[in-house]
């Protein structure tokens, strides 16, 4: 019954949240009619104030993954997710002031409106604006694609229950049957990433920065509300924190594992038991079913896939789901080799339960590299740079960092809060994590009694997602007119002819996107991380050193992006062929993020210095 | 008004001050986090863990305060710290 009051809501505020957004871009479309194109429809013609450009970077910076991935990982790891998360405290002061005034200053001296093109002016030379854009095409589309497949993935958990969205994919898997590339997909996926791409596609293509910036600023503002509102409505419901922490305390990670559920008699029909019903088992023990389990009418048993609570209290407060039938369930246990199984505190200290990893979630070493990760890979995302490209003067800037760090305390230290708490509240959801946020928003507003509340939760998530994908999406096609078209092509172009190839390539890019993505390929959410790395470690060094180190060249900066690209597929190369999967070597346990920063680093600042000495 | 060169030069320095006030805030906060939760925060037993405003009290002491005294810097920083350009106004 909540699962479909919430997923019912979850239609009605993605309805008006989409239609918010379109009234958005139509009003920066009305404002873009007075303007320069290219630096209006690119960078907002460079006068962003405080609130648009304090909210455009916040919203940017938070993916789908902030409200998705990241609760997931705190439901299941526990309180050590604060210590994952913790550079955040200082990712405004990094991430805006780091290159924030030195950027803004050149890129209004260049009249600079793409970070090739500002690189390109600072070194001088037409062969660093091409490997950066280059570079910028490259990682941007891996990040694209992944960011198009997430917003897709979310509207599918959101609405999977709503009936209206049932009859749609039933229509739409007959249409798609047969089909040659997309035959092969899962119909709602199809759907949703069909209405999601449009959506994006629409309002990113019309409305140009000014609409991106506008929606970020919308998608911020609910992403805060909500998370406060869940905040009070989560605390309140487990009686304060301190209580909360008391009780994880005393919790162990619950067990996964197989069992056989067995009918005292066959059954006239067959008998579907719906993913997550809990089920007792065999000493007062409850289990519950990570899958859906259909027994056939000719048998009387069926192997599951089951997942045991261990907390005693737990246990107790646990009703097992009510069948018209008689069931026994065992249970056998997979072998694990993880850390936590069957110890109390591991929620409430690190390094955190894991179900395969012995040295557990986050040891001291990986915590190390995620303090320097997000708050310097935040400052090296070529997304976030542009917009220290567009504010306007340092007073917007100083109040933007001040604001954002009281914005960042609130959303990830809040989180950590709210989903650990949500543990207490919805006992088992490992059996599919990613839910935790709908299911959690659907349960607090439903006992407060305010169960229309859960639309406004429920857009965050989003919101999220869709100010990521929008400026990737710009990113991308501004590479293409500005960097390609009008300062390799057509230098001369008309202003009509830019605005029309503006249009198209944004239309044309998130269609190739949509499609590639169609039939997603494995290993997307790697690609995310692929894609960010990649991108800091190439370009945050040699943009550093030439924003405050007059000696930079060309040289140099040719060298740094490199040396961090060569660096950064080179541990992957190895990751692959050491663990057989698409992933980073960690070399010493470090992310490969700080490898490639290092190599960067090390080669911009000695090629710059032999080139200097060279000509001397 | 101070010509072309001489302003660059004083933009440059002004921000290679507020560059160092950032790479130290970044060491400080890295040093106190790390340093506190390694220490303190690591393979517990419930009885080891009291709570502080309901925090774990590793949490509190190593993440939620060095969290806020993060802020308090930030604050001096963007008040204190972080200057306005001298041709800012002219800069377009």
């Amino acid at each position: 019954m909540i699962e479909n009051d919430s997923s019912n809501t979850a239609l009605i505020s993605f309805g008006i949240y989409l239609l918010g957004v379109f009234i958005l871009a139509w009003l920066s479309s009305r404002v873009r009619q007075k303007k320069e194109f290219v630096g209006e429809y690119f960078l907002g013609s460079r006068n962003l104030g405080l609130w648009a450009f304090a909210l455009t970077f916040a919203a940017t910076s938070a993916s789908g993954g902030s409200f998705m991935g990241f609760p997931s990982l705190i439901y299941t790891h526990g309180w050590v997710l604060a210590l994952w998360i913790a550079s955040y405290m200082v990712v405004p002061i990094v991430g805006m002031g780091l290159l924030g005034k030195r950027m803004n200053r050149l890129a209004r001296q260049s009249n600079a409106i793409t970070i090739p093109d500002l690189i390109k002016a600072r070194f001088n030379s037409d062969t660093v604006g091409m490997i950066s854009t280059l570079l910028v095409l490259f990682f941007m589309f891996f990040y694209l694609l992944a960011q198009f497949k997430a917003g897709s993935k979310i509207m599918t958990t959101l609405l999977q229950d709503v009936v209206v969205y049932q009859t749609a994919i039933t229509f739409v898997s007959h249409a798609i049957d047969g089909l040659p590339w997309v035959g092969g997909a899962e119909p709602d996926y199809v759907l949703c990433l069909l209405v999601f791409s449009v959506s994006v596609i629409i309002y990113t293509a019309f409305g140009g920065f000014r609409a991106v910036v506008w929606t970020d600023v919308m998608q911020g503002i609910v992403m805060g509300l909500g998370v406060v509102i869940l905040l009070i409505l989560t605390l309140s419901q487990v009686g304060g924190l301190k209580n909360a922490t008391e009780q994880l305390k005393e919790m162990t990670p619950p067990v996964s594992g197989t069992g056989i559920i067995s009918l005292n008699k066959e059954q006239p029909e067959d008998i579907t038991l719906p993913k997550g019903s809990w089920l007792r088992l065999p000493n007062n023990g409850v289990a519950r079913l990570a899958e859906m389990v259909i027994i056939k009418k000719e048998s009387t048993q069926s192997e599951a896939k089951l997942l045991k609570i261990t907390t005693p209290a737990e246990i107790k407060k646990i009703d097992p789901t009510k069948f018209n039938f008689e069931i026994i369930t065992t249970f056998k246990a997979n072998e694990i080799n993880g850390y936590g199984n069957g110890r109390k505190g591991v929620y409430v200290s690190a390094p955190g339960p894991h179900p395969e990893n012995k040295d557990g979630f986050l040891n001291i070493w990986v915590a190390v590299s995620f303090f320097f990760f997000w708050a310097f890979g935040t400052a090296g995302q070529p997304s976030n740079m542009v917009r220290l490209m567009a504010f306007n003067g340092t007073n917007v800037l100083r109040k933007a960092i001040l604001s954002i760090s009281i914005y960042f305390t609130v959303i990830y230290l809040l989180l950590v809060i709210i989903f650990c708490c949500g543990r207490i509240l919805l006992p088992g959801m490992e059996i599919d994590s990613d839910r935790i946020m709908p299911e959690l928003a659907a349960t607090v507003t439903s006992n407060a009694g305010v169960p229309w509340l859960a639309g406004l939760l429920l857009a965050a998530p989003f919101a999220a997602v869709m100010s990521s994908v929008d400026s990737f999406l710009l990113m991308v096609s501004s590479s293409v007119v500005r960097d390609i078209y009008q300062n390799r092509i057509n230098q001369n172009a008309s202003e009509n002819r830019l605005k029309k190839l503006s249009y198209l390539v944004t239309v044309v890019v998130g269609i190739l996107a949509m499609l590639a993505v169609l039939n997603p390929p494995e290993y997307l959410q790697d690609l995310i991380v692929f894609a960010t790395s990649g991108l800091a470690g190439c370009f945050l060094m040699p943009i550093l050193l030439g924003l405050y180190w007059p000696d930079m060249n060309a040289r140099g900066a040719i060298f740094g992006m490199l040396g961090g690209l060569g660096c950064h597929l080179s541990l992957y190369i190895i990751g692959y062929l050491t663990y057989g999967k698409f992933s980073a070597y960690q070399l010493f346990e470090f992310n490969p993020f700080i490898w490639s920063i290092l190599i960067s680093g090390l080669l911009s600042y000695f090629t710059s210095m032999a080139s200097v000495k060279s000509e001397i | 008004m101070a010509n072309p060169t001489e302003s660059e030069e004083n933009s440059l320095r002004q921000s290679r001050r507020e560059l160092r006030f950032i790479i130290l805030s970044w060491i400080g906060c890295c040093i106190w986090v790390i340093s506190y939760c390694g220490l303190y925060g690591y393979n517990l037993e419930p009885k080891d863990i009291s709570t502080v405003f309901g925090f774990p009290d590793w949490a509190f002491w190593g993440i939620a305060l060095p969290w806020i005294a993060a802020n308090a810097v930030t604050f001096w920083f963007c008040l204190r710290v972080l200057k306005n350009e001298d041709d800012e106004e002219n800069m377009e």
